[in-house]
């Protein structure tokens, strides 16, 4: 191709060094087209199904087989997938398309010959033992070809490995953050390698909705503190969502931001109804010991967390500029201490949130963005919808509240609309 | 590159673990198979489903109670030594639970299930719990052996064969009287009429 032949010249004249060249090539080498982009899709579903259907039927336990037959067959799945992955790394290492597949292929052939040799031998150990292993031996695949459809594949299994595990004794939380820490690599790899890509931005969204769930398995006597550990880990992934790398970025690529606002929201939304802050105060709650317990540490780490990244983003930006959910995780800490003693901090939430939708409405005004706009008015919808469900007030008067809330909707969006037209005619 | 020259030799180490794995699962499992001494477990099968291992059986073990002095020191999922003998009928029976490792003695690695104070005993939960069948099976599996031990012959035996060597176990059969599990279950099926019963 003429594009190498012209960096063979710049590298043989000093114009660019040999590294440099290299990196060229490489990168178009890789630069992945829509048709391209379309096989791999393919590539990744046809492996995926394949593999799933094979642990179907290895699961339907062919009994009639021998014990020898069936060990032989477990290792079929394995070994395919295996040769393809060996046969890729030597002679196509810079086909997307063919990394993906015959990566996913061999995640399946690992998941099919252990769950074959398990059923055989009648091994014993829950499905979190069994996936466990399956994502141990199929990780390094992921680095070694990068295949980034290995690495979100081992994000749902670690995942889906902890998701029994809720509320019961045991270190699984332990050993499920230790599990994450051996994909981080891979992930920060990928945003070097590919920082606007479309798998760079599924890792945007996998890995806080991972830490999202399991934030909960940490949960055992003093769940209470957990609201504190999650505004704080919801104000980190907003905070992540403001970083630098996400700029000029279309908002729905932005999933650190679109999680750590929307959870904030819901979580405050949840919080203005009175019954958590009625359990806060009944004195049951303080049977366990708080400040060793499990929660109030982890609360402690990610507070922690949230303000260094605070303190960071103020540095950068403007205190005026700041967002209006950026403050919320810090705000509630002192709120929450307050709700141990008096549940009434709940008419503070309320009014928190008010002040956040109304807020997120003139945010949108000003920004000209309808999506921004709506979503303030939503919050103020929810609201209503939430108060009207807890007190007393009459039918009608609850009819009339969501007329006008209802109208209001139409109105800010025809306004809205019609300013815009005006300025299109301008 | 340099490390691009790795990939293949590493990707060929990462392959070997790979095969190792469930190779090793198959060799462990076939040394206590041929080796180990054979229990009989007195037991009741009932049926849940793995997503991705299939149908199985879960035993429920007539023999799983044991005396201790003081139920404070046997906390639940605590790891446990259980100590094997065979009564009169041939059927295994627990002599004793330990929390250090027997020496000259039969014995299986278990877990404690949950601790009873008031009649200071222990429920143990044996590892060979598991029994995987094919997915028509499993279901009638449970339904002839519940239907057996209610009413029809209360004097057949359901007991799993279980190959004990150096603490490590194997659940090799399930058994009804002389025949396997899954033997009696096509024949029950084969002359079951198409109703069920």
């Amino acid at each position: 191709m003429s594009i190498k032949n012209d960096i063979l010249e710049l590298i043989k004249n000093d114009v660019i060094s040999p590294e440099t060249g290299n990196r060229i090539m490489d990168y178009y080498a890789s630069k992945t087209t829509s048709k391209n982009r379309l096989v791999i899709v393919f590539g990744i579903l046809g492996a995926t199904l394949v593999g799933l259907g094979i642990i179907l039927i290895i699961a339907h336990n062919w009994d009639e087989l021998s014990r020898m037959t069936k060990t032989f067959l477990a290792f079929i799945p394995l070994i395919i997938g295996q040769l393809a992955t060996g046969y890729t790394i030597l002679k196509k290492p810079n086909s997307t398309a063919w990394r993906e597949a015959a990566g996913t292929f061999l995640f399946f052939g690992i998941g099919a010959s252990i769950a074959m040799v398990s059923q055989i031998y009648n091994i014993p150990g829950d499905i979190s033992s069994f996936i466990l292993t399956w994502m141990l031996l199929a990780l390094p695949v992921a680095y070694l070809l990068k295949s980034s459809a290995i690495s979100i594949f081992y994000i749902l299994g670690i995942t889906y490995y902890l998701m029994p595990h809720y509320m019961s004794p045991g270190n699984e939380e332990f050993i499920y953050l230790g599990l994450l820490a051996l994909v981080l690599p891979y992930y920060y790899l990928l945003y070097k390698r590919s920082p606007y890509g479309n798998f760079t931005n599924l890792h945007h969204l996998l890995i806080p909705i991972s830490l999202m769930i399991s934030l909960g398995s940490w949960i055992k006597d003093n769940a209470e503190f957990m609201t504190i550990a999650y505004f704080s880990l919801f104000g980190i992934f907003y905070l992540i969502g403001q970083f630098d790398l996400f700029k000029g970025q279309k908002l729905r690529n932005n999933a650190y931001k679109i999680l750590g606002s929307l959870g904030t929201v819901i979580l405050l939304l949840i919080l203005t109804f009175k019954g958590f802050w009625d359990d806060l105060t009944r004195p049951n709650f303080q049977e366990h010991p708080i400040l060793t317990s499990t929660e109030f540490i982890l609360a402690t780490i990610l507070s922690l967390v949230a303000i260094a990244l605070l303190i960071n983003n103020l540095r950068k930006h403007p205190i005026q500029e700041m967002k209006p959910i950026t403050p919320v995780f810090l705000i509630f800490i002192p709120v929450f201490f307050i709700g141990m003693s008096t549940p009434s901090v709940v008419i503070f939430i309320n009014i928190l949130l008010l002040w956040i939708s109304v807020m997120t409405i003139r945010e949108g005004a000003k920004m000209n963005n309808l999506g921004v706009l709506n979503y303030g008015l939503l919050i103020i919808a929810a609201l209503v919808t939430a108060r009207f469900f807890d007190t007393d007030l009459s039918f009608v008067m609850r009819g009339l509240l969501f007329i006008s809330v209802g109208l209001g909707f139409f109105m800010v969006n025809y306004w809205m609309l019609q300013k815009r037209k005006k300025h299109e005619l301008q | 590159m340099n490390y691009s020259k790795l990939l293949f030799p590493l990707f060929i180490v990462v392959a070997a673990v790979q095969l190792f794995v469930p190779t090793k699962m198959i060799l462990d499992r076939e040394r206590i198979l041929n080796k180990g001494k054979i229990y009989k477990f007195k037991t009741a099968p009932i049926d849940p489903t793995d997503p991705f291992r299939g149908k199985y059986i879960t035993l429920n073990f007539a023999e799983r109670s044991v005396k201790v002095d003081s139920t404070q020191e046997w906390k639940r999922d605590d790891k446990i030594y259980v100590l094997l003998e065979e009564d009169s009928d041939g059927f295994a029976k627990i002599k004793g639970v330990r929390k250090n490792k027997p020496e000259g003695q039969d014995f299986v690695r278990a877990k404690v299930r949950y601790s009873r104070k008031y009649n200071h005993s222990i429920d143990v939960s044996f590892p060979f719990r598991k029994y995987y069948m094919e997915e028509s099976k499993a279901y009638d599996a449970e339904r002839y052996t519940r239907r057996w031990r209610i009413n029809i012959d209360s004097t057949q035996n359901v007991y799993a064969v279980v190959r004990v060597i150096d603490g490590e176990s194997v659940l090799q059969n399930v058994m009804v009287d002389d025949k396997r599990i899954e033997d009696l279950v096509k024949e029950k099926q084969a002359e079951a009429t198409p109703d069920g019963f």
